[in-house]
């Protein structure tokens, strides 16, 4: 090697905290970008991984409960690996402590079944003949207490039944529950698993609601959906499910993909970091070795041989610190991974290495590192070599503006060690004013993380608010609404309006989508339609007229005001104009006139829920709710809030680790800026020193400088935040719901604090220089140069 | 008949900053020949260091000709100038300038890397140029592990190993002991006598200028 490549190189590592900077900041790029991608990445595949290896089920067909021999057969059908046949039950389970849990009993016709596994995590499976012991899904366990031996208590409409448990099992349709999956929202939810003998020994005959189906590999999932479709027309079908469709993955999809929403901001803010932080140390770099340069010009070396020195000591810089930033992405991925999976009580995890996120990674962070010491070298070798050997009186240390210079009288009341460290600051204009930029916008992409995940929480809580209802109740299947007299007339109701909900198919020229049909009163009382424009949506009496969930208009390509079909059970098809859009919570949704429901589902007289006004306890309606045989589940509006609020809980843990990276990348900025401050300014301390300042003066400056450009980077930092808020809020809103935007002081003080706690910790390194200097030997150098 | 290594023919040079535009030097005419050592002497702000800039092509002439060793360097673009100074131009500085982070003999072959010369003719012409100013003992010694006017002993080996025509002194001895300063002098007269190789000289010493062969004086920007 050229023996000017090693005097770089060496020149490089001499200057060891400037190069550590460039490591640290490209390490974080590299390790942010494929950290956070690969964790997604891991999440994604566990996801795929557990329901490919538990065999969940292709398709789910729930219909209103029939008897077992009126159920079509399917062995005809090409393409079906195995069929099971279920109960499905809502219900109540009576907790070991006080209360309530909303819950599930699914009935089994075989009791080990293929699809839709039951991996026994304790106890025994379910045996033949012994329909009075049932498995637990492990929440059950986990949250409740509930143990194999123990009696539970489940409550379907009226019936109570108790049974013993004899093992816990985890489902794959159960990795993420959810008690009411309109409101798309997990929840716990008390799920039980029983042989369908259960219920058939007491009513007489075998009823079933509920078909699972796993389909051979690579067939035609949409042609053998409809084939199972068909065959199933006469029953009274209510929803017909995909695995996409599933709660369970539907909802794991979108929570990933909202977290790579998230994701982009961070990118794009260390990757501009990494631009500017390496272009001012090479920068510093370059000025410190002007002489040098000065000199082998001198001997003849020409530019492009300079600046192929620098681009290789530049490039070896960087390559270490992309095998630091291969470090950093294990730990990013395993973190992120782990506390996102631990969250969700994921059974397994499996961790994902792509090569291609990681060459991804690598590479943007390199270029653009490489980028900056290009830029910093030609500027400086656009120079002649008189003007790089003489040096340009830079104006450092000049103070230019009256302004500023009026500013300082602000603090002529303090401490002279204060006063020198905050006016230091004015000094270098330019590299300050990228410095504070940068601080603030590393700040900013912190303090919008939580921002964001706090506009979430406040438009979930203010939309439900919104709402007037306190409890919904969905029933088991559509009741006439003469029957409903009774239970709306309870005294805990003050008012009650109905609706009807079910599962329809939502598309265009032939291609449908699987929908959630939701029929509400026109003049409704309760529930407001927010329009995605910001209006709020009328019905017109034109009756063909409906308002589509955003994902879905998108999903199926649909604009303003065209015509699209919705297909109910027995293949019938209704077309319907796009009135507007509306992105709430629950997503794949259709809104049309509670009449208008009824009618095309053929269901004139009857309701599938009641939304209900009461001033009362919810346990006590609950309660009331309870007495009538046709009630499935309750949502109560002050529980679905605060599960969202604890959603949001887990999210900030999740998002929090970003939130360090962005911080992590501000206290590099401070380090590298503050050392670079100490060392342009040897001569002052040495001086300072000589005149009798001590430790305790030496590290007021200094530190009173680093917080008086972190406080100014802090001010800064709000209009970035506004602004990177308002960018995330707007692409949340593209994946899931509308998020308005909120902002509180504490989501602001929860990353300037400990911004400001980490300054002294950022300026120990150059405090501690500042108290080795030589006075003798500084002095020396100064006055030869 | 001695050539002419140095012709310079009504040099001027201005400087402009912002509005104000300040002559440095004023037709200045000077021929120095080939194997002569010159010193050029003055007070400060004469215009010494920029005639010697001048001379080593690390600047340009606003007026007038400049010739090294009969090529006239004006036309020259920058890449004609890297040339000249890499093959003609050897460089002395007052303060020395050996890059810290490489030792005496990789200070040297820094030098030498540039030119097309074999990797074994760069180490024996390194260790023949150390052993020529008496630095051959240390030669695997940084910078900051040799006395100033050892680190002077190491540029000279380093200006010299080029093989250079010329060789241009800022104040070489400036930042030395009188002894030590009298030792290179020695040196350069020694390397003058063997190898022909013309120096010029910046100094403020009036005892070195008296041992030079030609003293150029400059005042205020003009030749006297």
């Amino acid at each position: 090697m050229k023996k000017i490549y090693i005097k770089f190189l060496r020149d490089l590592f001499a200057s060891k905290w400037l190069s550590a900077a460039v490591m640290l900041i490209i390490a974080c790029g590299v390790g942010t970008y494929s950290g956070i991608e690969m964790s997604i990445d891991s999440l994604f595949f566990t996801k795929d991984k557990i329901f490919e290896t538990e065999n969940f089920a292709d398709l789910e067909v729930l219909f209103m409960p029939n008897d077992i021999n009126n159920l079509p057969g399917f062995a005809d059908i090409p393409g079906i690996e195995s069929v099971e046949r279920r109960l499905v039950f809502p219900g109540e389970v009576k907790l070991k402590k006080k209360g309530k849990l909303p819950g599930r009993m699914i009935l089994l016709e075989t009791l080990v079944p293929k699809v839709n596994k039951l991996n026994v995590v304790k106890g025994l499976p379910l045996k033949e003949n012994n329909f009075n012991t049932v498995v637990i899904e492990h929440f059950l366990e986990k949250e409740e207490g509930f143990k194999v031996g123990d009696n539970i208590e489940l409550q379907v409409g009226k019936k109570v039944y108790n049974v013993k448990i004899g093992g816990i099992v985890r489902s794959p349709e159960y990795i993420l529950s959810s008690a009411n999956p309109d409101y798309f929202l997990p929840s716990l939810l008390g799920v039980v698993f029983g042989d369908l003998n259960l219920v058939s020994d007491s009513l007489g005959f075998t009823m079933i609601n509920d078909i699972v189906f796993k389909f051979k590999p690579g067939v035609d999932k949409v042609k053998l959906k409809e084939s199972i479709s068909s065959r199933m027309s006469k029953l009274n079908v209510e929803a017909v499910f995909t695995n996409k469709d599933h709660f369970s993955n539907r909802f794991l999809t979108m929570d990933l993909n909202a977290f790579k929403v998230y994701t982009p901001a961070i990118e794009i803010t260390i990757c501009l970091l990494v631009f500017i932080l390496v272009l001012i140390i090479f920068n510093r770099i370059i000025s410190e070795q002007k002489k040098e340069i000065g000199v082998m010009l001198a001997f003849g070396y020409r530019k492009r041989e300079i600046l192929a020195c620098f681009m290789f000591g530049g490039f070896v810089i960087s390559f270490l610190g992309v095998l630091i930033g291969i470090v950093v992405t294990f730990i990013v991925r395993n973190t992120f991974a782990n506390t996102y999976s631990s969250l969700l009580d994921f059974p397994v995890l499996y961790m994902i290495f792509s090569f291609k996120t990681m060459a991804v990674g690598i590479t943007v962070t390199l270029l653009l590192a490489l980028f900056a010491v290009f830029v910093s070298v030609i500027g400086f070798l656009r120079l002649t070599p008189q003007e790089i050997i003489r040096g340009e009186v830079s104006g450092a240390g000049i103070i230019r503006f009256s302004v500023v210079k009026n500013l300082f009288m602000l603090f002529s009341k303090l401490p002279v060690e204060i006063r020198f460290g905050t006016r230091n600051i004015f000094r270098r204009p330019g590299i300050v004013a990228v410095t504070i930029i940068s601080v603030g916008l590393a700040l900013a992409v912190s303090i919008s993380y939580i921002a964001a995940v706090g506009s979430f929480r406040k438009t979930i809580e203010k939309n439900f608010n919104g709402e007037k209802w306190d409890v919904v109740v969905d029933f088991l299947y559509p009741i006439m609404l003469d029957e409903l007299k009774e239970l709306r007339q309870e005294k805990e109701i003050s008012y009650s309006e109905a609706f009807f909900r079910r599962s329809v198919e939502v598309g265009k020229s032939g291609a449908y989508e699987g929908a959630r049909l939701f029929g509400i009163n026109p003049e409704s009382r309760f529930k407001e339609i927010k329009l995605t424009d910001g209006g709020i949506y009328k019905f017109s009496k034109n009756e063909n007229e409906a308002v589509l969930s955003v994902d879905l208009a998108d999903k199926i390509g649909l604009k303003l005001g065209e015509i699209f079909e919705v297909r109910v059970r027995e293949g019938k098809v209704f077309n319907f104009k796009l009135a507007g859009t509306i992105a709430e919570v629950t997503i794949g949704q259709i809104i049309i006139p509670f009449e208008v429901a009824r009618k095309i589902l053929e269901f004139p007289d009857e309701c599938t829920g009641l939304y209900i006004n009461s001033s009362s306890d919810p346990k006590k309606i609950t309660a009331d709710l309870r007495k009538y045989e046709y009630t499935g589940n309750i949502t109560i509006k002050q529980k679905i809030v605060g599960e969202f609020m604890e959603m949001s809980k887990q999210m900030v843990k999740t998002i929090s680790i970003a939130t360090i990276m962005s911080l992590a990348v501000a206290i590099i900025f401070i380090f590298t800026i503050m050392n670079l401050s100490i060392s342009d300014k040897k001569g002052e301390y040495v001086l300072l020193k000589a005149l009798g300042y001590g430790k305790k003066q030496l590290a007021a400056i200094i530190i009173s400088e680093a917080l008086f450009l972190t406080v100014i980077a802090n001010i800064i930092c709000i209009p970035f935040t506004l602004f990177v808020t308002d960018f995330l809020n707007l692409r949340m809103e593209k994946a899931w719901f509308k998020v308005y935007n909120y902002f509180e002081i504490g989501d602001f003080l929860m990353v300037i604090i400990p911004c400001l706690l980490l300054v002294p910790v950022a300026v120990l390194y150059g405090i501690k220089k500042t108290y080795d200097l030589n006075i003798a030997e500084v002095l020396k150098t100064r006055v030869i140069e | 008949m001695k050539k002419d290594m140095i012709e310079l023919v009504r040099v001027s040079k201005i400087y402009n900053t912002g509005d104000i535009s300040f002559s440095v030097l004023k037709d200045v005419t000077l021929r120095i020949k080939e194997g002569e050592i010159a010193a050029i002497v003055g007070p400060s702000g004469s215009g010494k260091t920029t005639l010697l800039n001048i001379i080593g092509t690390l600047d340009t002439a606003s007026n007038g000709k400049v010739f090294i060793d009969g090529e006239e360097v004006n036309s020259a673009d920058s890449k004609g100038l890297n040339r000249i100074r890499k093959e003609k131009i050897g460089f002395i500085f007052q303060f020395y300038n050996l890059f810290p982070t490489l030792t005496a003999a990789e200070n040297v072959e820094a030098g030498l890397e540039m030119l097309d010369i074999k990797k074994g003719e760069i180490k024996k012409r390194t260790a023949e140029y150390l052993e020529l100013v008496g630095m051959g003992s240390k030669m695997n010694k940084f910078p900051s592990q040799l006395s100033g006017g050892e680190q002077q002993r190491v540029a000279i080996a380093r200006a010299l190993s080029k093989n250079p025509k010329l060789i241009l002194g800022d104040e070489p001895t400036g930042n030395l002991d009188e002894a030590t300063g009298n030792q290179i002098v020695k040196l350069m007269l020694e390397i003058n006598r063997k190898m022909k190789t013309t120096f010029v000289i910046v100094t403020h010493n009036p005892k070195i200028a008296k041992i030079c062969h030609k003293i150029i004086k400059i005042k205020d920007g003009s030749i006297q």
